[in-house]
């Protein structure tokens, strides 16, 4: 059967810019890179269609087979689900696949780059249970303090 | 995040409490010009205190405020709240950052710093209660009621973003990275070689073509081993005594004339400590830029973060983008971008 997903959104935002997505998950603090292949498909993938169509519209693109592009294309898509980037969607009513543009054969296929910086979370490791203070506001934690 | 009615409920409390706390204060009434717009903030001695970085701001010009602010200092005001739903987050996922929002009004609570941020948009009211200005980090003093101008400023289209900013009223960069790249020293650097200084960590940038850069802060922080360097400014720096923390300097004191207090954004800058002889400014990827604009502009603005990065993302398309490779003299990181941003830079 075919597999379609979604974005999670909140807690994460993605944005493209100059052939690369770029998603921040809000409340982990992560921040991840996509480039190539899955750049490439990025807003269709996250509209729901489904990774067969999109096997198929890489394979057409990149003139590699699809059998080869599938088989990454599952692997990158698992790496999303266990970031918690992505979850399954119901696959009823999903967008048809389109293609990207005309074939270029000065277009090669690079697979699918993702990179995950967390170089932003030890400003988010905060403690969300406090002690009331005397003058009847919570208090930061010992832990909190000492993270900043 | 949003919970629902219940929150809804808390807030209006929260809300109808802080209306009663201010109302039995005899607060002092500063005019500020934010982004263009006004804001009237309404302040007690001890909670005054916390604008000092926003002087430069202040405008005689009282019509028309956007905003009604109210900035109360717990302890000297004597206002104590009830402990509540939003200052414990309760409900909050484990390692977020927590906030509420319901009906218009947005509620965060910095735990640690005891500060908390309430925006009643429909009200066009914000309150900032602080447990005890006495008591708060520097970095308050360096950026303060910025939670509040964040959720202000993207509700008009723009954000606040973390940046230092440098040019001319015919335009400027923004001067980007995290923490530690470079920014404050490029800033001051660009400053001594005559450029305009419109900030070092947090300014405003509201929309348009091309989008202004506004002031929001007069704060420039320094490394402290770059205090002999800046000598000239000694009877000026702050928070030299606390050893742990960076000194700064607030400068619409120390250097008046270099304010800038907004500028046409005609490109962006990624400062890297290259080591040159001679400093290189580059072009550079954009999502580079945007890799080191975005992160620390957005998450730590819960309720603004997703329409922040949205801008930040387009901005980082519309406009160029370089890379700057830092000499190690800052005179000539200085007088290469004021050299620099005198060209045209249609892309």
């Amino acid at each position: 059967m075919a597999r379609s997903f979604n974005l999670i959104d909140p807690p994460n935002v993605s944005e493209m810019i100059d052939g690369e997505v770029m998603i921040i998950n809000l409340e982990s603090g992560s921040y991840f890179s996509v480039t190539g292949a899955g750049a490439a498909i990025w807003p269709q993938l996250i509209a729901g269609t489904d990774l067969d169509s999109l096997a198929a519209v890489l394979e057409a693109a990149f003139d590699v087979p699809v059998a080869a592009v599938g088989s990454e294309l599952d692997r990158f898509v698992d790496r999303l689900i266990a970031e918690g980037i992505l979850r399954p969607r119901d696959p009823s009513g999903v967008p048809s696949a389109t293609a990207l543009g005309p074939p270029d054969p000065t277009r090669s296929y690079q697979g699918f780059g993702f990179e995950r910086f967390d170089d932003m979370r030890g400003l988010l490791v905060v403690d969300p249970v406090h002690e009331v203070g005397g003058f009847g506001w919570p208090e930061g934690t010992a832990a909190e303090k000492k993270s900043r | 995040m949003n919970v629902g009615p219940s929150a809804g409920v808390v807030l209006q409390r929260l809300v109808a409490e802080l209306d009663r706390g201010v109302a039995s204060l005899d607060l002092r009434r500063w005019n500020l010009c934010v982004a263009g717009q006004r804001i009237a903030v309404h302040a007690g001695v001890g909670a005054g205190v916390l604008l000092q970085s926003m002087d430069a701001l202040r405008t005689a010009d009282s019509a028309g405020s956007s905003l009604q602010l109210f900035v109360i200092d717990g302890k000297s005001d004597g206002i104590a709240l009830d402990d509540t739903v939003v200052t414990r987050r309760d409900g909050c996922p484990p390692g977020s950052l927590g906030a509420f929002s319901a009906e218009g009004v947005h509620a965060f609570y910095q735990p640690y710093a005891g500060v908390l941020s309430v925006l009643d948009r429909p009200r066009r009211r914000a309150w900032c209660w602080v447990r005890d200005v006495a008591a708060l980090p520097y970095y308050e003093f360096a950026a303060p009621l910025r939670h509040l101008l964040q959720w202000w400023i993207v509700a008009r289209g723009g954000a606040l973003v973390h940046s230092a900013a440098v040019g001319t009223s015919a335009g400027g960069a923004l001067i980007v990275g995290p923490s530690g790249s470079g920014k404050s020293t490029t800033a001051l650097a660009c400053l001594e070689a005559g450029l305009g200084f419109a900030g070092d960590d947090y300014v405003l940038v509201a929309p348009g073509e091309p989008p202004t850069v506004h002031m929001a802060y007069a704060t420039a922080k320094i490394v402290r081993d770059a205090l002999p360097r800046h000598a000239h400014y000694a009877d000026y720096f702050r928070n030299l005594g606390n050893v742990d923390e960076k000194p700064m300097l607030f400068m619409h004191e120390a250097a008046p004339r270099s304010m800038l207090h907004s500028f046409p954004l005609r490109a962006l800058v990624l400062p890297v400590v290259a080591r040159l002889a001679k400093t290189r400014i580059i072009p550079a990827a954009p999502a580079d830029v945007l890799r080191a604009l975005a992160p620390s502009s957005v998450m730590l603005f819960p309720l603004a973060g997703a329409l922040a990065f949205r801008r930040i993302a387009a901005w980082c398309r519309a406009l160029p983008c370089f890379r700057a490779e830092l000499a190690d003299d800052p005179r000539d990181v200085g007088v290469t971008f004021a050299t620099w941003l005198s060209q045209d830079f249609a892309r």
